[in-house]
């Protein structure tokens, strides 16, 4: 065998982990190495570069920088803002329901349009507009002409209708 | 199995303590690893951070079909070629190669106590590792610094096997003469005469091989 094709034998050699070859074959290396001087000088090269690289001391990680590391990425930044979307998105079809029954409700409201305050069917009254003899408004229970009729004639000008005591 | 499975199922639900755990675990190869590719502390925690970052936010695409720790190396690889790339853009070699051999010799000056030694001669391998080209340096760094298995760079370089072993043979022998300050001079055997490429051959068969 050339000394190339014992290129995988001689770096296990200069690793020392020539146990991990087939007895047979690391006898073949063994006998190769002894009587090839490149091998020899091949195994020096790899292994004293080996041995510096494993010796190689770690460099000290900066002061704080798991803890940087961490808040870029933990809940309190990112995932919160993926959840807040989540989150968002999923109210979507309830947001959008609301919103449809409100549109429904006010429709609603504005085809009946009644008087909304007591103020407002007293003058609908007083200008002859047709009014339910009876109404309950705004907490007013059975809102009458003559409650209505006391509030218009207590009015003083220019100030809104108010009612009166109407017992 | 990988150990790091549970905590990485964790993590992937945006468990805090999880993604805390796992970086604690991995932060001193990570910006080893990033500090050989770099020769530079400052970038080495750029790329390190970037790293994690990148690994945490597409963690939902870990399917444990690699380690944890490998699935790392390999985000690492491909922000270290984005990184070159900016570096390549913003100064020349020779500016950078400056900065790291100024480092060096001024640790060399101090001769103080071990732990300068041990930065001096991390300063000294880390320069060497620089001028390596990066499909050299890489499975190297991978191997002798970081321990991987040839196999496992494999899985990570995602290059066959015997391509691996040939790069990092070929790497080692670019090293040697650059380490003469730190490993002495080599033997005078036949084939080392001329002091540049003695030795067995480089392999040229292995590229490609699995």
């Amino acid at each position: 065998m050339s000394c190339e094709e014992w290129l995988s034998s001689l770096m296990q050699a200069a690793e020392n982990n020539l146990d991990d070859l087939d007895p047979a074959e690391r006898s073949r290396f063994e006998a190769h190495l002894a009587r090839c001087a490149r091998c020899q000088a091949g195994l020096e090269e790899q292994r004293a570069v080996w041995e510096a690289l494993t010796a190689r001391a770690d460099a000290a990680v900066p002061p704080g920088f798991a803890a940087r590391v961490v808040s870029e990425v933990t809940p309190g930044r990112w995932v919160d803002v993926l959840r807040w979307k989540t989150v968002t998105y999923r109210l979507v079809p309830v947001a959008t329901g609301l919103l449809l029954f409100g549109l429904m409700t006010a429709r609603n409201a504005t085809d009946a349009a009644p008087p909304v305050g007591l103020t407002d069917l007293a003058e609908a009254w007083a200008f002859g507009d047709e009014v339910s003899p009876s109404f309950t408004v705004l907490g007013y229970e059975d809102v009458s002409g003559d409650v209505l009729l006391d509030v218009v004639l207590s009015a003083e000008p220019d100030e809104p209708l108010v009612r009166g005591d109407s017992s | 199995m990988d150990a790091d499975l549970a905590l990485v199922e964790a993590a992937q639900t945006g468990d805090a303590d999880a993604i805390n755990t796992l970086v604690r675990r991995y932060e001193t190869r990570m910006f080893n690893f990033a500090r050989t590719l770099t020769a530079s502390d400052g970038d080495a925690e750029d790329l390190a951070q970037e790293t994690f970052i990148r690994a945490f936010r597409g963690l939902r695409r870990f399917r444990g079909e690699s380690s944890f720790k490998n699935w790392l190396y390999r985000i690492a690889v491909n922000v270290g070629r984005t990184h070159r790339g900016k570096r390549a853009r913003q100064a020349p070699v020779w500016e950078r190669r400056l900065e790291a051999e100024e480092v060096s010799e001024h640790h060399l000056a101090s001769q103080a106590d071990d732990l300068e030694q041990s930065v001096m001669h991390r300063q000294a391998l880390d320069r060497a590792l620089s001028t390596l080209s990066e499909d050299l340096r890489t499975p190297l760094i991978l191997h002798d610094v970081e321990g991987l298995e040839y196999r496992e760079i494999a899985k990570v370089l995602e290059i066959p096997i015997g391509t691996i072993m040939s790069r990092i043979f070929r790497a080692r022998r670019r090293m040697r003469p650059l380490l003469v300050d730190l490993l002495g001079p080599r033997d005078a055997t036949p084939g080392n005469e001329s002091g540049g490429t003695g030795g067995l051959a480089e392999p040229v068969t292995a590229e490609g091989s699995s």
